[in-house]
């Protein structure tokens, strides 16, 4: 072995032109190229958003078990003041499209007034009578229902601590799920963590009472979400409910698109421009909104809705009253049936 | 013939921790300095213990990054992160392997061995084929893996002067530092390779110019 030793080539036999010699001749590493770097990247700030949007949803957790001791009451609260405070101010990762009833934002820095940029780390609150509609950063649609509270962790991560939320995606399609499209927002609640593909579903933490504890329900209306917990995880499809509560019990249900279930949040829809837009673009807008599908009737040609172009502006109306308007501006009424709204001439 | 070089006392790297506290605070330029300075060489980790199958490396260099994201918490800093989110990697492998019912693939490399973890995490090689083209190659996966082991601008500056052949002037001009100051951080990124590589592979004398006069 003696012999062997002698024949390293150490740190002092390794001089300059050496190095040289040894980083050419390896010459370039195999590497990944920049789609697949770029691929691995969005897969990874999904891990790291996820991580960060459970570390806030366990630190509400501890908070909310400490409230339960009153005599602890004053200190917990300086140190959930505290812990706000470690989370540095971010970046704006929202905009605040449509508020109404009692709304405050709170940072670490305190309840400060509202705008439409809404910052990482914000919390939004609700009151009892208050709703509100957020446009995230990546396009997502977030309402929030009365009552609920939630913190924005980044733009593609909520944190979910009280309440219900309403996510809408985009249209879900066959050939996003099929390519395993990742989920572009994950929503952290202290009892799992719910991530989708394209989508519209709701999320609430449905509180405990005398009889029954504290448990998580998720309602799917387009698409598919996935709920993951400590131990498990659950798929729910389209027009299916799960809930899960914080004793471990499971439940599974029944909820159609079209369900009235859904009407908060269609009444906390935010309604988009339509000035130039097709009335059939408005209806494909609609219709999604309320959960249904429409189609012309009576003796309207099935071209018209693409022939007529609109003017004006109706976003200050909830959805269903912009449709009323629009289609009578536009001479047309509708007929809801069921899942279906049925389009034809107005005085028929 | 085995040589491993001596073990090295677990220190703590303070630059690891306080850009995993930057990351877990929620810092978005944490996170893409951990993610550019870890994943090429995570990808180059897996792939020589995957028999060179490039999908499989990627897929698992994805795997072991987020994993390695979603435990951060368990990060001491007693070894450098590169090097922790290698041993992550090594059971991500291990569970493909396992998911399929196989062995993993007998691949032998001596930066897997616990004694040789202890400082680059440790190194050492054992040249089992003779001939050159096997030794070329050995060379060159033992450069890459002590690159992949230094620090992200050392590796940088020594990358683009002896591959891509940028003159110091250049690489002064890629970092907005003076010449002198590019010649400095080069010698100390060649002292630093110089002392991963030889702590590595302890070559025969000659062998690198012996394989190189063959190109």
């Amino acid at each position: 072995m003696s012999g062997e030793l002698e024949t390293r080539a150490t740190s002092e036999a390794l001089g300059e032109d050496e190095v040289a010699r040894l980083l050419r001749l390896a010459g370039p590493p195999p590497t990944l190229d920049q789609a697949e770097v770029a691929a691995i990247r969005a897969a990874a700030r999904d891990a790291w958003h996820r991580q960060l949007a459970r570390r806030s949803a366990r630190r509400r957790q501890i908070w909310a078990g400490g409230a339960l001791a009153a005599s602890l009451l004053v200190a917990l609260g300086l140190a959930f003041r505290a812990s706000e405070r470690a989370d540095p101010p971010g970046p704006p990762v929202a905009r605040l499209e449509l508020h109404a009833g009692a709304l405050s934002v709170q940072s670490a820095a305190g309840t400060y007034e509202l705008s439409d940029e809404l910052g990482a780390g914000s919390v939004l609150v609700t009151g009892a009578d208050g709703r509100a509609a957020l446009r995230m950063a990546n396009a997502t649609s977030v309402r929030l229902d009365a009552g609920s509270r939630v913190r924005l962790v980044s733009s593609s991560a909520l944190a979910l601590e009280s309440g219900a939320l309403y996510l809408d995606t985009g249209p879900h399609t066959p050939s996003g799920a099929a390519a395993g499209r990742r989920s572009e927002l994950a929503v952290a609640t202290p009892l799992g963590e719910v991530t989708h593909l394209g989508t519209q579903f709701e999320v609430r933490l449905v509180p405990a009472t005398g009889t029954t504890s504290e448990a998580l329900r998720v309602r799917v209306r387009e698409g598919e979400v996935r709920v993951a917990t400590d131990r498990e995880i659950h798929d729910v499809g389209a027009g299916s409910e799960l809930r899960l509560s914080a004793a471990g019990e499971l439940g599974r249900g029944a909820v159609a698109p079209h369900d009235e279930a859904w009407r908060w949040a269609i009444e906390a829809a935010p309604v988009p421009a339509i000035e130039g837009q097709t009335l059939a673009s408005f209806l494909d807008w609609a219709a999604r909104e309320m959960g249904v599908r429409w189609r012309v009737a009576g003796s309207l040609p099935a071209a018209t809705p693409q022939a007529i172009v609109l003017h004006g502006s109706v976003s200050d109306l909830s959805p269903e009253a912009a449709l009323e308007v629009v289609l009578t501006g536009s001479g047309l009424r509708s007929l809801r049936s069921g899942d279906e709204l049925q389009i034809s001439p107005a005085g028929r | 013939m085995m040589w491993f070089r001596k073990s090295r006392p677990p220190e703590l790297r303070p630059d690891d921790r306080a850009l995993v506290r930057r990351m877990r605070a929620g810092e978005a330029a944490a996170f893409e300095e951990f993610f550019e300075a870890n994943i090429q060489g995570l990808y180059r980790f897996a792939l020589v213990r995957v028999g060179h199958d490039v999908e499989l490396a990627r897929d698992i260099s994805q795997a072991a990054i987020c994993r390695g994201i979603e435990r951060l918490e368990t990060y001491r800093g007693e070894a450098p992160l590169f090097s922790w989110l290698c041993s992550i990697c090594r059971f991500e492998i291990t569970g493909h392997f396992r998911k399929l019912r196989r062995r993993p693939l007998e691949v032998e490399l001596p930066e897997d061995g616990l004694e040789a973890r202890g400082s680059l995490e440790s190194l050492s090689f054992e040249l089992g084929d003779p001939e050159d083209q096997a030794l070329r190659r050995e060379i060159g996966r033992l450069v890459h893996v002590t690159i992949d082991n230094l620090p992200p601008h050392y590796r940088s500056v020594l990358v683009w002067k002896y591959v891509d052949g940028l003159s110091v002037r250049e690489i002064g001009e890629r970092l907005a530092v003076s010449v002198k100051a590019a010649e400095s951080l080069l010698t100390r990124a060649r002292q630093t390779f110089r002392d991963g590589y030889s702590s590595l592979a302890t070559l025969p004398a000659g062998a690198v110019h012996a394989v190189e006069g063959e190109s």
